[in-house]
């Protein structure tokens, strides 16, 4: 197990470093330059551009910049950002709590919601069965950032239950403030987990080591429990954690829309300003944050399914 | 006073334009502690008049007839009176141990759990006996076989510990359905020696399921041979196989290849297999019969007893001489 862990590390940090070559180098070929940005549309002499790119370093050749970048991010050093001049490490450390935050709670409701009525309607079956299966239909069907509008429109405006915008102060204020925007990021993955859960308790129920045990006197509840929702979570935990480490992603549409201070609103706000340093160092993140989910979901997998064999897998 | 009765069973399961017979009037008693064969073709109903014991019958079956456990109505008992009964006095060993078993589960929670869970036993005194149970059915290192996973034993290993499971909980009666099928030829012999010394020891009826005739006669008292969803023929190995009082049974037996004598080319019964949901009146094996009169076309044929066994032919009586084997190999039993 430790070995595997170890292995799958550095598998991460091979796919961080060629990631990161991808990122440096498809933001050297985006349209738009940084220089331009920097004398936002003024006209300058071309003395003037070339003294600003010497500063920034931008003359320099595209793979010496790359290493500079490189070298820096490995020593923690992200850059700066050219629209504020912040240091982007201090601005991404200000920004994660709120995403890591919104992206735990949308995980949780998505667990807690989306595996117990996949389960409940594959057991029982029957109206409760039909209802989650219409419920996730349209729960897939709603776009995100709709749902986020509408959520805000009955809940915070009409209702008021809940705040607007913001990402509030203290544990609870915070939990409050969150609560529509992880609702709003989890709803179409709450649909697929509950629809596959469903599907996967439906055919559990159907093997024959469940009428087995049935056939053995074996009490319902414990044939449920052990081993049908058991072998269930098998297909369930892969699509729970495909679907938690692309909330990441997902999570830059409701933190614009709701106006929340995290990664994804700041990814949003770079790519428009190109502002290149934050774009790549989010980018990273992300990029880290999807191969920690799999590798834990892996992990996971192994201590569910005593079949998969982690010594033997290839990283 | 019999263990279980069976009293004109008959099983319907749903079908598109109309419902379709399975099981057409099966009716069979075991006495405590003895060994019946199930023997006929894929579809005769067989397996299907186990599953009616257990009430493991696919969903929607209708079943009529009445199953009676030690005076017990079992097709009439609530839920929670049939697991109990299930847990206490009836035992299945299934055809393929592979499916049987959770893969995900240790095989020891497999063999705890139908006296834990289902009769409530403690936890130590449960393990102390499936072990004594395991070491019984030649599995040599116990605590290995208790810490594996289903994946990590050969499928002989796998109906032993299926055979460790059924006999353990100390049933009235085992329901066997064809327990070597899906094994290798070298460990069938093996596992099913297993069975029947386990089932003797502790004095467990069974009703054993299967397509092999020769194998049915060696471990059981007596041999039920059922064609279409009905009994045709019931009597012991011995009976059967010197003077056997069923076209189909004389068929069944030359069918099957001799050790002893060489022959041409295999003799096969002509025809195909008839569904019970298929039979129009009179006697379901007159399609293929090569002894067939015309009264066996219609009317339906009665089993009827006598010299301790039963026959369901409208010919028997004059085709008695006609059946009889002279090359029968010498059957214990």
């Amino acid at each position: 197990m430790l070995r595997f862990v170890i292995r799958r590390l550095g598998a991460l940090a091979a796919t961080l470093l060629v990631s990161s070559f991808i990122i440096y180098a498809a933001m050297y070929a985006a349209p738009g330059s940084p220089e331009s940005f920097l004398v936002r549309g003024r006209t300058v002499s071309p003395e003037v551009l070339a003294s600003i790119r010497v500063q920034y370093g931008l003359d320099e050749p595209f793979l010496v910049r790359y290493w500079h970048w490189l070298t820096g991010v490995l020593s923690g050093d992200f850059g700066e950002s050219l629209a504020t001049r912040q240091d982007v490490a201090s601005l991404l450390a200000s920004r994660i709590p709120t995403t890591l935050g919104l992206t735990a709670y949308a995980a949780l409701l998505i667990v807690v919601f989306g595996v117990v009525a996949g389960v409940v309607a594959g057991l029982r079956g029957g109206a409760l069965d039909t209802a989650v299966l219409l419920g996730s239909s349209v729960g897939f069907a709603i776009p995100t950032f709709f749902a986020a509008v509408l959520l805000m429109s009955v809940f915070a405006v009409t209702l008021g239950w809940f705040p607007v915008f913001g990402a509030g102060a203290g544990l609870s204020g915070r939990l409050l403030h969150l609560t529509l925007p992880a609702v709003a990021l989890a709803l179409p993955a709450i649909a697929v987990v509950a629809r596959i859960t469903r599907t996967a308790v439906v055919e559990e129920r159907d093997t024959e080591h469940v009428s087995v045990s049935l056939a053995r006197g074996v009490p319902w509840r414990v044939v449920a429990r052990r081993h049908i929702v058991r072998n269930a979570m098998l297909p369930v935990t892969t699509i729970v954690g495909v679907n938690v480490a692309a909330l990441v992603a997902g999570a830059a549409v409701v933190e614009h829309a709701f106006t929340l201070d995290g990664i994804g609103s700041l990814l949003i706000d770079a790519v428009q300003q190109k502002d290149f340093a934050v774009v790549q160092a989010v980018a990273l993140v992300l990029v880290a944050v999807f191969g920690v989910v799999n590798l834990v979901i892996d992990v996971l997998y192994a201590v569910i399914d005593p079949r998969v064999q982690l010594g033997g897998e290839s990283a | 006073m019999s263990l279980l009765e069976l009293d004109d069973i008959r099983l319907d399961l749903p079908h598109r334009g109309g419902d379709r017979a399975l099981l057409r009037g099966v009716s069979l008693r075991v006495a405590p502690g003895e060994a019946i064969g199930l023997v006929g073709e894929s579809g005769s109903g067989k397996s299907m008049t186990l599953r009616t014991v257990l009430r493991t019958e696919p969903a929607g079956a209708r079943v009529t007839g009445r199953v009676l456990l030690d005076g017990t109505d079992v097709r009439s008992l609530d839920a929670a009176a049939l697991r109990r009964l299930r847990a206490r006095d009836l035992a299945m060993i299934s055809q393929d141990p592979r499916a049987a078993l959770n893969p995900v589960l240790r095989v020891a929670e497999f063999l705890v759990e139908g006296l834990c869970d289902a009769r409530g036993e403690r936890r130590g005194t449960a393990e102390r006996r499936v072990r004594d149970l395991l070491a019984q059915v030649g599995i040599a290192d116990v605590d290995r076989c208790m810490d594996s996973y289903p994946h990590q034993l050969s499928g002989g290993m796998l109906q032993r510990v299926v055979i460790a499971a059924a006999v353990a909980g100390s049933p009235r009666l085992l329901l066997a359905d064809e327990p070597t099928t899906a094994l290798d030829v070298t460990t069938q012999s093996e596992v099913m020696a297993i069975l029947d010394e386990q089932r003797r020891e502790h004095g467990m009826a069974m009703l054993f399921v299967t397509h092999d005739l020769e194998l049915a006669s060696a471990v059981c008292d007596r041999i039920a041979v059922l064609y279409a969803g009905q009994i045709v023929e019931i009597g012991t190995p011995a009976q059967l196989h010197s003077a056997p009082r069923h076209p189909y049974t004389r068929l069944l037996l030359d069918s099957r290849p001799s050790l002893t004598a060489t022959t041409p080319t295999l003799p096969v019964i002509p025809g195909r297999p008839v569904a019970a949901y298929e039979v129009g009146a009179g006697c379901a094996f007159a399609t293929r019969c090569p002894w067939i009169a015309p009264r066996c076309r219609d009317g339906a044929v009665p089993l009827v007893e006598g010299d301790g066994r039963a026959v369901r032919c409208h010919r028997s009586d004059e085709l008695r001489g006609e059946l009889v084997r002279t090359s029968a190999p010498e059957v214990t039993g």
